[in-house]
């Protein structure tokens, strides 16, 4: 970033091609719709430009952009509040009831035929569980469990103590886990005992 | 007992999240291997995360990469390009000075656009044509471009004389003319600003008797202290009566038009031209204080609109005789050879002529002898000023000798009309009428800013004759 502010647009690219995914993941899943996540990703982005001859590296550069990807969807949320969300268990073919789910239709990793299918099932189920968490916990384990944000810094993103992250995120896992339960989903069904992030 | 239960499970939390340190996570998971309950927890976390692992993550859109990476480049250009450049101090000023300027600009071209011909007084323009043919050469420069006038030699004269006695004396003079009402001549005042001022309402034509508004502000402004001169103010004459007189002067320039200029319209109400500062003006500048000012007697019995006479008379705009640009002036009074003595006579004569015509015809309608007299010194004074214009100044010494013999009771008029008959009298080289006039202003007006002028003319004309003497004592013995 010290680079991309001395005048190196590489290093900007770089940035955003390192941090692009993550963000996009994590903006993805809080605002829960792809279109405004796609907005508010490319305005994440912009803000980072904007906001590079006034960087200060006090703290991690994935930090700073994790807050002002947060911010975004705070404020989005809130402009949104008033209008329907649409769910990602929602069918998309209209009329029909039978259509392929939004969540469905989200591009997949890329894996193998088996596992694709496997995961085409257990998606909507861990999605659905994801999206029963509260906003708060919902960031939180978000941010922990994807994008690899240690917690001291999660409470500098949300602007809240640790251990109020730490307690969110105990919540979050222990509702997580109840909503798995419900669905059936249990970890015998993590084939290789891999999380996302470690 | 919460609190370190509490504790047990951040540190769980954070031994399945790797955010121990070695030490921690050997401890942790001792502590994990003694206690069944924290072991179910670290397995209910992990067992959460393999599931959720799951979680398939979208490639972000590729769509807006190209411009987010131009907008990019572009700020890193404008970064290593430095920062922009500071606004400069003048930069602050730059704005509020551009704004200033341009509303003083607008108000110059206002104030020339009022100028304009057509907005003038018709009776100007009626005086220019009536006088035009019987004193061009010595009415017109005093009518207009007071830039570019020509100054007659006796003017000139009289000029360099307050340039030699300083500001202070200037003053003096200006406040006398302006006690004299001489209106034309001056830049930016006289004659045309004069008229200006009659863009007022016109004076109701039914209530004859009821005190015309543009009376009230002549006499206002004479009486003030802004128009009042410095003799005026110093001197122990100027006082209330003084300025009574000076505005029941205005009354009687008031009534001096209809003799003149019958057809006066009465939408152009006075001209109230007595407020000019300049020098010159002689006998045009009478004739236009006083036919510029349209009564309000007169008014109360003339028509509204303009008679067909006048507004035929009215010249155009683009007339050259009755309104000559300033740079016709110039051409000609350069070109112009030092007239005889006999032609400067018949200048002078003519001017005087027309004044005394005018002067005749309004003498009807005076009021008092107080009034009358300061009128008829007024007058006389403006026709010393022609004779002085024309070049004669015998016939200035003789004016001005009748109008200090009407008695007037003005301070400032008889100190001005003392002095200018000193000047005329040393002009001509009659050191001792002149040494005569002047000691009269030191002896009786002693306190007074006329007396400094005066001791000056004595101290130099006696220096002039190798008789340096102690008149300049009044000077210093003045505060």
């Amino acid at each position: 970033m010290l680079s991309f502010r001395g005048g190196n647009p590489r290093a900007f690219e770089e940035l955003v091609l390192r941090h692009r995914t993550p963000v996009y993941h994590f903006i993805l899943r809080l605002s829960g719709h792809p279109a405004r996540a796609e907005d508010l990703l490319q305005e994440t982005w912009l803000k980072v430009v904007r906001g590079a001859q006034n960087y200060q590296p006090r703290a991690r550069f994935t930090t700073w952009v994790y807050t002002i990807a947060r911010n975004l969807c705070v404020d989005s949320a809130r402009k949104e509040s008033y209008r329907r969300v649409e769910s990602l268990d929602a069918p998309t073919d209209a009329g029909e009831g039978d259509g392929p789910t939004l969540g469905e239709r989200l591009p997949d990793g890329g894996m193998s035929p088996e596992r694709g299918a496997h995961n085409r099932r257990l998606q909507p189920l861990i999605e659905g569980a994801l999206r029963s968490l509260p906003p708060e916990q919902r960031e939180v384990f978000l941010l922990r469990e994807y994008s690899g944000i240690a917690f001291k810094e999660i409470a500098q993103v949300t602007g809240v103590p640790e251990n109020t992250v730490k307690s969110r995120m105990r919540y979050a896992l222990e509702g997580l886990r109840r909503k798995l339960a419900e669905l059936g989903v249990d970890g015998d069904l993590a084939e290789d005992g891999r999380t996302a992030v470690g | 007992m919460n609190a370190r239960a509490t504790h047990v499970k951040d540190r769980l939390l954070e031994l399945a999240y790797g955010e121990l340190s070695a030490d921690e996570v050997r401890a942790v998971e001792a502590h994990v291997g003694e206690c069944p309950a924290c072991k179910g927890a670290l397995e209910e976390i992990r067992g959460v995360r393999r599931v959720m692992a799951k979680l398939s993550q979208p490639a972000a859109p590729q769509d807006k990469l190209e411009s987010l990476f131009a907008y990019a480049e572009q700020a890193a250009r404008r970064a290593s390009a430095g920062p922009a450049p500071g606004t400069r101090w003048w930069g602050k000023w730059l704005a509020p000075m551009g704004g200033i300027a341009a509303v003083v600009t607008i108000g110059i071209v206002a104030h020339e656009v009022s100028r304009a011909p057509e907005l003038q007084d018709p009776a100007e323009q009626v005086l220019r044509e009536k006088l035009g043919a019987a004193s061009t050469d010595s009415v017109r420069p005093m009518l207009s471009a007071p830039a570019a006038v020509s100054v007659p030699a006796g003017e000139e004269e009289h000029r360099g004389m307050y340039n030699e006695e300083g500001a202070a004396e200037r003053r003096l003079y200006e406040g006398m003319e302006r006690a004299f009402g001489d209106s034309a001549g001056a830049p930016g005042k006289g004659l045309r600003g004069a008229v200006r001022k009659d863009e007022q309402p016109p004076i109701a034509a039914d209530a004859p008797d009821a005190p015309a508004p543009k009376l009230k502000a002549f006499q206002k402004r004479h009486a003030g202290p802004e128009s009042a001169p410095v003799l005026v103010q110093e001197s122990a004459i100027a006082d209330e009566e003084t300025k009574k007189e000076m505005a029941d002067e205005g009354a009687q320039a008031l009534s001096a038009a209809p003799g003149v200029l019958p057809s006066a319209p009465p939408a152009t109400g006075p001209s109230l031209g007595l407020g000019g500062r300049g020098n010159a003006g002689a006998a045009s500048s009478a004739g236009d204080s006083r036919i510029a000012a349209a009564p309000k007697r007169v008014e109360a019995s003339l028509p509204e609109t303009r008679s067909p006479e006048t507004t035929r008379a009215r010249p155009s705009r683009a007339d050259p005789v009755s309104t000559p640009s300033a740079a016709e002036y110039a051409p000609r009074a350069a070109a112009a050879a030092p007239p005889s003595a006999a032609t400067k006579s018949a200048r002078a004569k003519r001017a005087s002529e027309e004044l005394d015509e005018a002067i005749d015809k309004s003498d009807g309608l005076r009021q008092s002898p107080i009034d009358a007299a300061r009128a008829q010194a007024e007058a006389l004074s403006q026709k010393a000023f022609a004779a002085q214009r024309g070049g004669s100044r015998e016939l200035e010494a003789r004016y001005l000798r009748e109008a200090l013999a009407t008695n007037v009771r003005d301070g400032a008029i008889v100190t001005s009309l003392l002095l200018r008959l000193c000047d005329a009298h040393l002009a001509l080289g009659n050191v001792a009428d002149g040494e005569a006039a002047c000691e009269r202003v030191v002896r009786e007006f002693p306190s007074s800013g006329a007396a400094k002028v005066a001791s000056r003319r004595l101290v130099e004309s006696r220096a002039n004759r190798g008789q340096a003497g102690p008149a300049a004592a009044p000077a210093e013995t003045t505060p």
